[in-house]
């Protein structure tokens, strides 16, 4: 019973040290009075659809493996907190065996890919110049929230250790680059009304594939 | 006749000691400091700071200085703290720069660029930077930061590429602006960006031409239009009561004179009256490059100016960041505008649509391709109106490869014109010379002053056969007059 | 600011060497700039005609001459003024006739 509150507890420090962490940016909101050439609407809606797909993004097949496997990790990630989830509930053991073990599986992937975005950032120039200890860390600590996820929803007597390191996860999250999880949805929205608002996307040419 | 160089003379301590030391911290504008071909421009000096109303901060006291306004600039901007706090270094953003891609700087990979200052930011004002430093990459902030500041936050462009290719949109550019405004108040700016800010302080445009040269200016353009077409092509000037202010770059009235007169000839053609004002003929808005207070006095003038000689729209001219000042930021200066503000180009492309001007291809008959200016096509709305324009007044028009939002700097951007950077300057320009050369094009159409001053060197040095004209250059040409 | 000391006095010029203060030009000091900024050994009479134009405009009106005027008014085109000032119109024939230096999107 200690953990399932532990987490709960974590989970919404998190939540409170993000929001206090973003308050101040939010509190600064300058007004903006151009006239739009464009709709920041429309914007927002192309920030959050087309312009996230992988061509309007990147360009070349290299870029496009780091597209897929990023995706996926992250696909993982929200995956593992949906388990999280479930685990806080009596209804994850409620699923047959097979469905399990299939989640379990794919998990296992996207966890796979999270170390291999570890491996990329060990591997190539660029990335490794630009980096700092904590994006090391990062990816080690969600890979194994990802990895334990995935044993737990495969052999049910792992859920505590899965819970503990939630908990600490959670903990680490708002100290951590960790925190584009939260700020991430604010970003798209800006970016996009931003854009929107000068005409700039969607451009009706955007709609046609390249 | 003899005549020997001279070492400095009389100058200020700060600047002796790095004039000493070359190496160490930014130097003050010296020729012994600045040798030629460099990576950094030429420091203004006291008195160029002056006008500007910026004065030099001792060294000593350069870097707490510098925290206290970083500290006031995450109070100011919401996106630059936000860009502070949510980059991943991810990495998606390096390749996409052409000033990576040019000059092959790690340092000049957006998210390094945008990294020397968010470990400062992350060293003072975030809990994780202050208890654990090494963790999350956080540093003090020295004198050598504010060298770095100096050197790659001046060799951005400020072309917001990187923006479109972050998963977070997090536009570098906007981190530049913001650090320029920085080293500004430590007086810290080429001496090229304070040069052209105390023109226009004292004369209203860019290059520092008096009325009179103006006027002198604009009757020799008429007499060439007159010699060229036979016909009587006003350029009027300070004409209270014209429907349109048309606020073009000052260069043209130096090196660019047929982009004048392509406006004159499209104004004429389609029956519209028309004005210039002695009082500003300059759409570039430097003070974006460095300065707030001077972007908002540039606008005052423009706004004044427009208001006095009660015109019904402004127009601007053939710049990019201008436009993207005077479409984007004037209401915001000035409240509400009883008049809109448009560009030249949609202008064109609205009386093409309405049949007002008529055009005659075969006046263009070369293969022509089109550069996005980055403030008009990812900052201001310009893209689709000039490549109708262009399908109309050539024969051979051609689409480069990447474009429109996507389209690469020509790597003068945010006003890296000076001479000193021409090694720089080339390099930058490297991504968009070899998207011109895949398209065999004879004519490069650029309708943005800096564009025209940086892509010709920057094909000749790259040997891309191409001439580069404005767009109004191309529509003069085959306007049926 | 660099100086250069010229017979008795002193002119100060700016890093890419366009003369400060535009009085203190003398032909002298256009030879001497010649030389040492151009790589030119001896100006003739054509690179005199512009020089003076410029001189002569300047006074006038306080600024350069837009480009096509100075090549109309002297009867040279571009590419000959760039043969007689390897740096061209601006940067070269400017700096000899004591010009400050253009500046802005040029
Ligand atoms: S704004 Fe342009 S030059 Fe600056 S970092 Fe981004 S892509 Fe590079
Ligand atoms: S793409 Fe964006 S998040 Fe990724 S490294 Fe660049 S600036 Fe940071």
């Amino acid at each position: 019973m200690v953990l399932p509150i532990l987490v709960a507890a974590a989970f919404l420090f998190s939540l409170t040290a993000l929001a206090v962490r973003l308050r101040p940016a939010l509190a600064l909101r300058k007004p903006d009075f151009s006239r739009p050439r464009g709709s920041a609407a429309a914007g927002v809606a192309y920030a959050y659809s087309i312009g996230m797909l992988p061509w309007t993004k990147q360009s070349g097949r290299e870029h496009a493996l780091a597209y897929v496997r990023g995706a996926l990790f992250h696909v993982g990630i929200f995956l593992s907190f949906a388990v999280l989830a479930l685990t806080l509930t009596p209804w994850l053991a409620g699923f047959p065996a097979g469905q399990r073990t299939g989640v379990a599986l794919f998990l296992a992937v996207t966890c796979l890919a999270g170390l291999l975005g570890l491996w990329d950032r060990f591997r190539q120039r660029n990335l490794r110049a630009l980096s700092v200890p904590e994006d090391y860390t990062a990816i080690v600590v969600v890979a194994a929230f990802v990895g334990l996820a995935a044993a737990a929803v495969r052999w049910p007597g792992l859920t505590g250790l899965f819970q503990a390191w939630s908990a600490w996860l959670l903990l680490y999250l708002p100290f951590s680059k960790l925190r584009h999880v939260w700020f991430f949805f604010f970003m798209r929205y800006f970016y996009g009304s931003h854009f929107g608002h000068r005409g700039v996307l969607p451009h009706p040419r955007m709609l046609e594939a390249r | 006749m003899s005549a020997t160089p001279v070492k400095e003379a009389g100058r200020p301590a700060t600047a002796q000691r790095a004039a000493e030391a070359p190496a160490k911290g930014p130097s003050r504008g010296s020729a012994s400091a600045n040798p030629p071909g460099h990576d950094r421009p030429y420091l203004a000096s006291e008195k160029d700071l002056a006008p500007l109303g910026l004065h030099w901060v001792d060294e000593a006291e350069r870097p707490a200085r510098a925290r206290e306004l970083l500290d006031k600039m995450r109070h100011y901007r919401r996106t630059f703290q936000m860009y502070m706090d949510v980059c991943t270094h991810c990495g998606a953003c390096a390749q996409q720069c052409h000033s990576y891609l040019g000059t092959q700087d790690p340092k000049n990979m957006p998210v390094a660029r945008a990294d020397l200052a968010r470990r400062i930011y992350q060293r003072y004002f975030t809990w994780t930077g202050r208890h654990l430093p090494r963790l999350v990459g956080a540093e003090d902030l020295t004198e050598e930061t504010i060298e770095a500041w100096y050197k790659y936050f001046y060799q951005c462009n400020e072309c917001r590429r990187c923006a479109v290719f972050c998963p977070f949109g997090i536009d570098t550019a906007e981190i530049t602006i913001a650090m320029r405004e920085i080293l500004a108040y430590l007086g810290l700016v080429p001496r090229f960006l304070t040069s052209v800010g105390s023109n226009v302080l004292r004369t209203g445009n860019n290059m520092g031409i008096p009325r009179p040269a103006l006027l002198d200016t604009v009757q020799f353009l008429e007499e060439e239009m007159k010699e060229e077409t036979g016909k009587d092509i006003p350029i009027p000037v300070d004409q209270e009561g014209a429907e349109v202010l048309y606020n073009p770059s000052s260069s043209d009235f130096f090196s660019n004179p047929d982009t004048l007169t392509g406006a004159a000839k499209m104004f004429y053609a389609a029956g519209i009256s028309w004005t210039l004002s002695s009082e500003i003929i300059e759409t570039a808005n430097f003070g974006l490059f460095f300065s707030e207070p001077l972007l908002r006095a540039h606008s005052q003038r423009l706004i004044r100016s427009a208001r006095r000689l009660r015109v019904q729209r402004i127009v601007a001219g053939e710049c990019g960041h201008g436009w993207r000042t005077w479409r984007m930021f004037s209401e915001t200066i000035h409240g509400q505008l009883e008049f809109p503000i448009t560009h030249c180009a949609e202008e064109a492309c609205e009386l093409l649509r309405q049949r007002r001007i008529r055009v005659d291809p075969e006046a263009n008959p070369q293969r022509v391709t089109y550069h996005d200016p980055c403030n008009l096509a990812r900052a201001g709305d310009i893209i689709e109106q000039p490549r109708e324009v262009l399908r109309q007044i050539t024969l051979d028009f051609r689409e480069m490869i990447p474009n429109r939002e996507k389209s690469f700097c020509c790597g003068g951007g945010s006003g890296l014109l000076m001479d000193e950077m021409m090694e720089v300057r080339m390099q930058l320009g490297k991504a968009k010379a070899d998207s011109v050369r895949a398209t065999g094009a004879e004519i490069l159409c650029a309708p943005c002053a800096i564009c025209k001053a940086q892509l010709p060197l920057v094909m000749e040095h790259h040997h891309v056969p191409v001439q580069v004209k404005g767009l109004l250059d191309l529509l003069g040409r085959a306007i049926i007059l | 600011m660099p100086t250069i000391q010229f017979g008795d006095v002193q002119v100060e010029v700016d890093e890419d060497g366009f003369v400060q203060d535009p009085k203190q030009w003398t032909e002298d000091l256009a030879r001497y700039l010649a030389k040492q900024e151009e790589g030119l050994d001896n100006l003739t009479e054509d690179h005199w005609k512009v020089i003076h134009y410029l001189r002569d405009y300047y006074q006038q009106f306080g600024i350069a001459p837009m480009i096509r005027k100075l090549c109309k008014d002297t009867g040279f085109d571009l590419k000959y003024i760039y043969e007689l000032f390897p740096s061209g119109p601006a940067k070269g024939a400017c700096k000899l006739a004591g010009l400050p230096k253009p500046t802005g999107c040029v």
